[in-house]
């Protein structure tokens, strides 16, 4: 009864083709030996991964991102678990103010540099 | 320590840097959209009611926003629709599937908006993109379907982005539903179908209609995606904004449109939590 049927199985699939299309088809085409995009890719050549340890630029923005994900997700979790923490173990005036803050304001916004951007 | 500053103190880092990087510029950009701002002198620095005037009385504007939230409802339909049963079919796998398959739900979440847009490009764009060459080669189209720069292409980008939202919302409220219940459906004689249309579908309802509020506010507030697809040929009102302030250089103007956008938002999500409060009030007790 709760097994997934074989037309459950098939929509599963699809769904599933549909999230990784467009993320595999990335992938695939870095292996390009070319200098321009061309699909489907005729020789798989790790020609662009080698330029990268030539490109100084890209590699300073690599260790760029990665320590702005470090520092940023850091200083969110030292800011909110305190918080977390007060609205979970104290009733205090405020309390739902800031539960209904924290929940609704991120996707409220309009991508502002606020809030995350999609 | 007093017990009773005690909570204040543990979430005042939090809610001071709220302040200082959520409410202080908002506020800042709501007061800038009644500055007046002139081609040769900038920004004037007086009050005046001219842009929001200029954005009321003008159709290119509406024209704008109306797009905005058409594609946001367009987005939140689709979602709904292929997101909900997806979230079905998850939550009825076993381990350890159920958390491969999750975490590849998540995926378009967790990759950079420039990566995913590019591999929708590649795989629609113009004449070479390989959904359109597969399909002429089959003779299912006599022309490509065209990606870039048209609302088809943000709404199948947008869709795949916010999906998992979707997903994941639907399948909070499944797993709070007891799976006896559509067994129980079964057992009085009701065909598979009846029972997820009738019982389980009911049931879950709220955790769609949650899920369809934050895709529906991300949709319509989204920018990288449209900027990179629409271009500056397909504006939503966050593009609209973004050109407002870096490209005529008119922030007063546009300060007013992200102001207006986030109004409309605001209502429109505070409605619609009010209605679906009300519509399933035992569910939420």
């Amino acid at each position: 009864m709760t097994r997934n049927g074989p037309l459950a199985l098939a929509y599963h699939t699809l769904f599933i083709a549909f999230i990784l299309a467009p993320i595999l088809i990335v992938c695939w085409v870095a292996f390009t030996p070319l200098g321009y995009l061309s699909i489907p890719i005729e020789a798989f050549s790790l020609r662009w991964f080698r330029a990268i340890g030539d490109y100084p630029e890209f590699v300073t923005a690599f260790w760029s991102s990665i320590a702005l994900a470090a520092l940023s997700s850091t200083v969110a979790i030292g800011l909110s678990v305190p918080a977390a923490f007060a609205v979970a173990r104290h009733r205090f005036p405020g309390r739902d103010a800031i539960t209904a803050l924290s929940r609704s304001a991120p996707p409220t916004l309009p991508c502002s540099g606020a809030s995350r951007c999609h | 320590m007093n017990s009773r500053a005690l909570p204040y103190l543990l979430s005042a880092p939090a809610l001071l840097l709220f302040v200082g990087v959520v409410l202080i510029p908002i506020a800042m950009t709501v007061v800038l959209s009644f500055d007046d701002w002139s081609m040769t002198r900038g920004i004037i620095a007086e009050f005046t009611l001219k842009n929001w005037h200029e954005v009321f009385s003008d159709s290119y504007f509406y024209g704008i926003f109306f797009r905005t939230l058409r594609l946001a409802l367009i987005v939140t339909v689709i979602t709904a629709v292929f997101g909900a049963p997806e979230a079905y079919v998850l939550n009825r796998m076993r381990r350890p599937w159920k958390g491969v398959f999750l975490l590849i739900v998540l995926a378009p979440l967790l990759i950079s908006v420039v990566a995913r847009t590019l591999g929708w490009a590649l795989l629609f764009g113009g004449q070479t993109g390989l959904i359109n060459k597969s399909l002429l080669a089959l003779g299912v189209i006599a022309t490509p379907i065209p990606f870039m720069f048209t609302e088809t292409g943000v709404i199948i980008a947008l869709s795949h982005v916010l999906i998992p939202f979707m997903v994941l919302a639907v399948w909070t409220a499944l797993q709070r539903l007891d799976p006896q219940v559509e067994n129980a459906a079964r057992s009085l004689g009701a065909a598979p179908a009846v029972a997820l249309y009738r019982v389980v579908l009911p049931q879950v309802m709220p955790g769609v209609l949650s899920g369809a509020i934050i895709v529906f506010a991300l949709a319509a507030s989204a920018f990288a995606t449209p900027a990179i697809i629409g271009g500056r040929r397909l504006k939503v009102a966050s593009t609209l904004a973004y050109d407002e302030f870096l490209n005529t250089l008119n922030w007063p103007l546009g300060a007013t449109v992200a102001t207006l956008l986030l109004i409309a938002l605001v209502a429109i999500i505070v409605g619609a939590n009010r209605l679906i409060e009300r519509r399933y009030a035992q569910v939420f007790q």
